[in-house]
C-alpha cells in the first residue's frame, strides 16, 4: 500500500494505494499521527485505488477520528470502491465517517 | 475439489491467502459481492490466527483448505503450532463504543459473523481449526 499526501489549502488529500489490512495499517497509522502532531485535522481520502481493506484498515481509521474532530478537523472519504464501501456499510459506520460519491464534495465538507 | 494452502504464519502472508481464496472461489456459484464478502471473512479469520494465535510467528505455519460439500461452501483454518486462538470470544460491541474508546481492535469477529452462516472451532489432535461454513 502507499500513501500520496497532496495538500490544497487547509485539506489534505491522501490518495490511498493498493490494499489497507492488518499488514500495512502501520503505514497508515503513522501518517495520520504525524498529521495530527503538525495541526493538519481537514483530511479528505481517495479511495480510487483503494482496492481492499479489512477490519484492520478500517481500525485505524475510527482509532483516530474523534482526535481528528476535537481539533476541529474530520475525514472524508470518497471515490470508495463496491467491496470497500461494503466493509464499511456492514460494520454499521455510514453514519460515523462521512463517505461521500467524490472529491468536490469531500472537500465541501471543510 | 479440495483446495489447500500451507503458508508461514506472517501478515505478510495474508495478500497470498486472499488470492488463493479468490482462486478458489472461481468455480463456485456465488456473486462478486458475496464473494468479496467472503475473502474478507476469511481474511479475519488467517489474521486472528496469524497475530492472536501465532504472534506472527513466521515458524510456524498456516495451513487454509477450501471445498465444497453439501451445497456449502468450507474453509477450515489450522493453526499449527500456535495456540488457540478460539479463545477469542465473540463479544458484539457497538461501533459508538469502539469509537469512543480510540480501539483499533474488535471488528474481525463481527465481520466474520455477519458473512458467514457457520463459525465454529475445533481441537483435531492438538491442532486448532477455524471452520467457515457458507451456504450455497
Amino acid at each position: 500500500m502507499e500513501v500520496t499526501q497532496v495538500i490544497e489549502a487547509s485539506i489534505v488529500k491522501l490518495e490511498i494505494n493498493g490494499e489497507l489490512d492488518a499488514s500495512t495499517t502501520i503505514e497508515m497509522d503513522t501518517v495520520l499521527k504525524t498529521l495530527l502532531e503538525a495541526g493538519s485535522v481537514n483530511i479528505i481520502f481517495d479511495c480510487t485505488n483503494l482496492s481492499y481493506i479489512s477490519s484492520a484498515g478500517v481500525g485505524v481509521f475510527i482509532s483516530f477520528v474523534d482526535d481528528f474532530k476535537d481539533k476541529g478537523g474530520n475525514f472524508g472519504f470518497y471515490n470508495m470502491q463496491e467491496n470497500v464501501h461494503q466493509v464499511f456499510t456492514m460494520l454499521g459506520l455510514d453514519g460515523i465517517l462521512s463517505i461521500v460519491a467524490g472529491e468536490e464534495e469531500a472537500k465541501a465538507m471543510f | 475439489m479440495k483446495q489447500q494452502l500451507k503458508i508461514a504464519c506472517s501478515k505478510k502472508n495474508l495478500g497470498e491467502i486472499r488470492k488463493f481464496i479468490s482462486d478458489s472461489l472461481e468455480e463456485v456459484d456465488l456473486d462478486s459481492k458475496t464473494k468479496s464478502a467472503l475473502i474478507l471473512a476469511i481474511d479475519e479469520a488467517c489474521a486472528n490466527a496469524i497475530i492472536h494465535g501465532n504472534n506472527n510467528n513466521e515458524k510456524n505455519t498456516l495451513e487454509v483448505e477450501t471445498v465444497v460439500k453439501n451445497k456449502t461452501f468450507i474453509i477450515s483454518i489450522s493453526d499449527v503450532g500456535g495456540t488457540n486462538f478460539s479463545r477469542l470470544k465473540h463479544i458484539e460491541r457497538h461501533i459508538e463504543e469502539l469509537v469512543k474508546s480510540k480501539s483499533k481492535g474488535g471488528m474481525g469477529l463481527k465481520l466474520m459473523h455477519t458473512i458467514m452462516d457457520k463459525v465454529e472451532y475445533v481441537d483435531v489432535g492438538g491442532v486448532y481449526k477455524c471452520r467457515l461454513h457458507k451456504y450455497l
